[in-house]
């Protein structure tokens, strides 16, 4: 037996080594979320009204009795075996019925009072069929009922298990639940008589719920089924809004390309620690969200570290991978399930109430996530943002040159930079991207050889406008400008020390001695990352502010979600995500840090990098905004107008 | 359904033993031992198994996993038989080979008067078989066939044979449920008025894999219904529990109990246990049987 003693040992801690220890990246919230500037009623708590609930649906259901003898509302079946085609006999046999007889089946939590209110659907996404998908929201039915909301979460559980290609019948049912909703609104005598706003309506969804509330929002403006016209549509509902919660993408692709949606406001929210979804596969939608219409649209993709992808819902909870999960994934790192649906309550709620009620006093959250540092479970989150009022001035994905912006009139330069190179923004999974271009701006301020604190110049960046595209666009000091950056972990080399030309081949031979040296193996930089924003005016007065000011810059924070050493790596392209932080720098500022400064006069914007000795960042979406003032009313500290 | 069931067996019954036609004494004991560790611990139950050893116990299961398996396994005496079977998993058709060695001891010649003051010798016979089979899907099963040439060596003389294989299986809800008639064709002639005759077998075998118990346990059973050459219906069942602490490590403890074949030495009970590590597997596996000495066997698979 005693024998045995250190073959035990050898396994156990052979069984130690291929544990991933959890790794994380050090966590801010202390200071980032130190304050709660934002000073309006918390909407992660419950509001006014008394919160009633029922049932609607085929009133034949085998499998649930709730959708059997608990329906207050019978609706007729359904037929989707146009969008949803990968039936199996034991699905049929499971439920008791085909696509073709699909059940609008939902259950409602709504208000105690007259209305009218504002209509909320909620989908899950795919999960397993037989463990109910549709009672993991109640958490959220009951605050937004309690605050006005009619909220209903819409079974679809019928689509789930081992089905493909069927994202596009997950967003139709939808609408097709809208039409009942139209129905019960307009039925009087009924409970919903004449209580129903059905001009502000909003879809939020879950995971392939997620994909299915941006294929919905796409079909509600269309005439026919893009994939089989002799489906007619007629929807046009009232739709404002659309919340994906740690969505699909590109699952479904209407006549063969990405979902294209317009016109409605989007929130997106995804965790860092998603062991299903495990890239921020939203941010693409997020980015295809166009406006057009003039109309005060907005849109905000919010990635919190350390969530899972179903603790968003009380059904699925940690179980990402499984009924198993435990035996794949490191579950000790996530944040609580408490703590998640928290964040979800706050930043969903509030997201209803501005774009659904008009409350303005929210709108700030969604530009800069620190102004409510009261609110946010202690972690860390990256927010992107983006509003109707922006015109972009370099996307980066209009061409092959690296020195034209998105207008005629706008060019681009880079100096002392070692890195320049537009490239498409990838997500954690391998060959996967935002389907979005960005550019990456590398520097090594420090000058190569023995002295390690001899400097150069800083590396730039300049995005500069011509005089007549100034005057079309007539900036001011109620405009801001806008940006999108997120560090990476690469640093380049330090940079060549300038010619000296009055010393023939001096630097070149210097050089030439180095390079044959080996490579040293730099530590990760963990100094704060930081640079200097400069807008210079058309008489060349700049004025500067930090980065940091506006919002968190962080370099790639740590992901592994894996519970085995190695599988992180060996399973996804980075064990990081590169979501870029937006920042909304009003051009009041500037003129307050630089009176001499003329906003109407702006002629450039440089990227200084001279905060951060080294360093890589991406860039996207530079504009200018005659942003809503409702984003700008508060600020966190270090920024940002009153 | 139970009716259904009675009219297969004993449907099989039939077979086995018309193939046959008539009971042997000597049967070519290699075709019906344990060819795989797993299969051993698990009271010699792998018509349902979908592992690359598989082949050898239904040729609908050549192939559906691609990797390398050896094994080893030591006889109480001077015994040892040693397989190698691969498997490749390709689109349409999935091939599957196996070699098998078995060293017997047959003990001391009876003719041979020794020396006197020397010790006698003992006898060895070599048996080789080497297996080759394919299997595809097609009406929502999986068919399968295989070939096998055996030769010995034994006593000085060189004899070989052909036997034949076919399957299927079909998943069942959880179920792989295996269906096999194995070790078809001609006995083996030995010369002189010797034979060997070929351990014909059919196997109604089903495994039902992965009843979860918590994050970590698994739950798997097996159960098998086999008719051999002499018409003796012998019933199996296996069972193992699974530990898999981490993504990739698995320890599995596995035990087995059957009615043996009467006409051998096997016993009741069987037993082993296996640590599966990433792509590695080592089986291990007990069995006693009636003259004392207990068999042991080791395995090793790569996937």
């Amino acid at each position: 037996m005693l024998n045995r003693l250190p073959l035990a040992a050898c396994l156990l801690a052979a069984g130690v080594a291929c544990v991933q220890p959890t790794r994380l990246s050090r966590d801010d919230s202390g200071i980032v979320l130190a304050r709660q500037v934002l000073n309006a009623p918390n909407p992660g708590v419950p509001g006014r009204y008394a919160v009633r609930h029922l049932y609607y649906g085929s009133g034949t259901d085998i499998r649930r009795p709730y959708f059997k003898d608990s329906v207050s509302i019978k609706t007729a079946t359904v037929d989707g075996s146009k969008l949803a085609s990968t039936e199996d006999k034991s699905r049929k046999k499971y439920w008791g019925f085909g696509f073709d007889k699909m059940p609008v089946n939902g259950r409602v939590w709504y208000p105690d009072g007259e209305g009218p209110f504002p209509l909320v659907l909620i989908v899950h996404g795919n999960h397993n069929m037989k463990e109910y998908s549709d009672p993991g929201y109640g958490y959220l039915g009951e605050l937004l009922a309690s605050r006005g909301f009619i909220m209903v979460s819409v079974d679809e559980n019928f689509l789930n298990g081992n089905t493909r290609n069927e994202n596009d019948a997950r967003g139709w049912m939808l609408l097709k639940h809208l039409e009942a909703w139209r129905a019960f609104n307009d039925s009087s005598g009924k409970t919903f008589y004449h209580k129903v706003d059905t001009t502000r309506i909003a879809l939020m969804g879950h995971s392939r719920g997620g994909e299915a509330v941006a294929v919905a929002g796409a079909f509600n403006r269309l005439p026919y089924y893009p994939d089989d016209a002799k489906l007619a549509f007629k929807f046009n509902f009232g739709i404002r809004s659309l919340v994906a919660i740690a969505p699909v993408d590109g699952q479904y692709r209407p006549t063969g390309r990405p979902t294209p949606v317009e016109n409605v406001s989007y929130l997106v929210i995804h965790g860092s620690h998603d062991g299903d979804v495990s890239a921020f596969n939203g941010l693409a939608q997020w980015q295809r969200i166009k406006f057009t219409d003039g109309q005060p649209h907005f849109k905000s993709a919010i990635w919190m570290y350390r969530a899972n992808h179903g603790q968003w819902n009380t059904v699925w909870n940690n179980k990402d991978n499984g009924q198993r999960s435990e035996r794949w994934l490191n579950l000790d790192q996530l944040v609580s399930p408490e703590e998640q649906r928290q964040f979800g309550k706050v930043v969903i709620t509030a997201f209803l109430e501005a774009t659904l009620r008009d409350k303005v006093e929210y709108l700030p959250i969604f530009r800069d996530h620190r102004v409510i540092g009261g609110w946010l479970p202690k972690t860390m989150y990256a927010t992107r943002f983006e509003e109707n009022g922006l015109r972009a001035l370099a996307r980066f994905d209009e061409d092959v040159d690296v020195t034209t912006g998105s207008v005629a009139g706008v060019t681009l330069k880079g100096d002392s930079l070692s890195t320049w190179k537009e490239a498409n923004v990838p997500l954690r999974w391998r060959n996967a991207t935002v389907g979005h271009n960005a550019v990456w701006l590398g520097w090594n301020n420090r000058l190569a050889g023995d002295d390690t604190t001899k400097r150069g110049q800083p590396a730039s960046f300049s995005i500069t406008m011509t005089d007549s595209l100034r005057g079309a666009w007539s900036t001011d000091t109620t405009q801001a400008i806008v940006l999108s950056l997120a560090p990476t972990p690469d640093a380049p080399g330090p940079r060549s020390p300038p010619k000296d030309t009055t010393k023939v081949d001096s630097t070149k031979k210097v050089a030439a001695a180095k390079s044959k040296k080996p490579p040293i193996k730099v530590k990760p930089d963990s100094t704060p990352f930081d640079l200097t924003v400069e807008a210079v005016d058309a008489s060349g007065n700049s004025a500067r502010v930090a980065l940091s000011a506006y919002g968190p810059v962080r370099r790639p924070l740590d992901i592994y979600v894996m519970r085995r050493k190695g599988r992180d790596k060996a399973n996804y392209a980075t064990t990081y995500e590169i979501v870029l932080q937006t920042y909304v720098l009003p051009l009041a500022d500037f003129v307050r840090a630089q009176p001499g400064f003329d906003a109407g006069r702006l002629r450039s914007i440089r990227l200084l990098f001279d905060r951060t000795v080294a360093g890589t960042v991406v860039l996207s979406d530079v504009g200018l905004s005659k942003i809503d003032r409702g984003f700008l009313t508060v600020s966190a500290p270090g920024g940002g107008s009153r | 359904m139970w009716h259904r069931l009675t009219r297969v067996l004993v449907t099989l019954a039939i077979l086995a033993t018309a193939a046959q036609g008539q009971e042997s004494e000597r049967v070519l004991s290699v075709l019906r031992m344990p060819s795989w560790p797993r299969a051993a611990a698990l009271a010699n139950i792998g018509a349902s198994t979908s592992l690359p050893e598989g082949l050898l116990y239904n040729p609908a299961l050549a192939g559906t996993v691609s990797g390398l398996a050896g094994s080893a396994h030591f006889f109480g005496s001077d015994s040892a038989l040693s397989t190698v079977v691969a498997g490749l998993s390709t689109g349409l058709v999935s091939i599957g080979v196996g070699v098998q060695m078995l060293r017997a001891d047959l003990g001391f010649d009876p003719l041979v008067d020794p020396i006197p003051g020397s010790s006698l010798t003992r006898n060895h016979s070599l048996t080789g078989v080497t297996t080759l089979g394919g299997s595809m899907r097609w009406k929502g099963m999986r068919w399968g066939a295989s070939a096998k040439y055996i030769t010995l060596v034994e006593r000085g003389v060189d004899a070989d044979a052909f036997a034949f294989d076919v399957g299927a299986q079909r998943q069942v809800g959880p179920f792989s449920v295996g269906l096999a008639v194995q070790n078809l064709g001609e006995g083996m002639n030995l010369g002189s008025s010797d034979e060997m005759e070929m351990p014909t077998r059919v196997t109604l075998a089903a495994e039902g894999q992965g009843l979860p118990k918590g994050a970590f346990l698994d739950f798997g059973a097996l159960a098998a219904l086999s008719v051999d050459q002499d018409g003796e219906v012998l019933p199996a069942a296996g069972g193992q529990v699974l530990y898999s602490p981490l993504d990739g490590w698995t320890f599995s403890l596995r035990a087995g109990v059957r009615r043996p074949a009467p006409s051998t030495n096997e016993r009741p009970v069987t037993g082993g246990f296996a640590v599966a590590l990433d792509r590695l597997t080592i089986d291990y596996a007990i069995e006693s049987v009636k003259t004392g000495d207990a068999v042991h066997r080791i395995g090793v698979r790569l996937r």
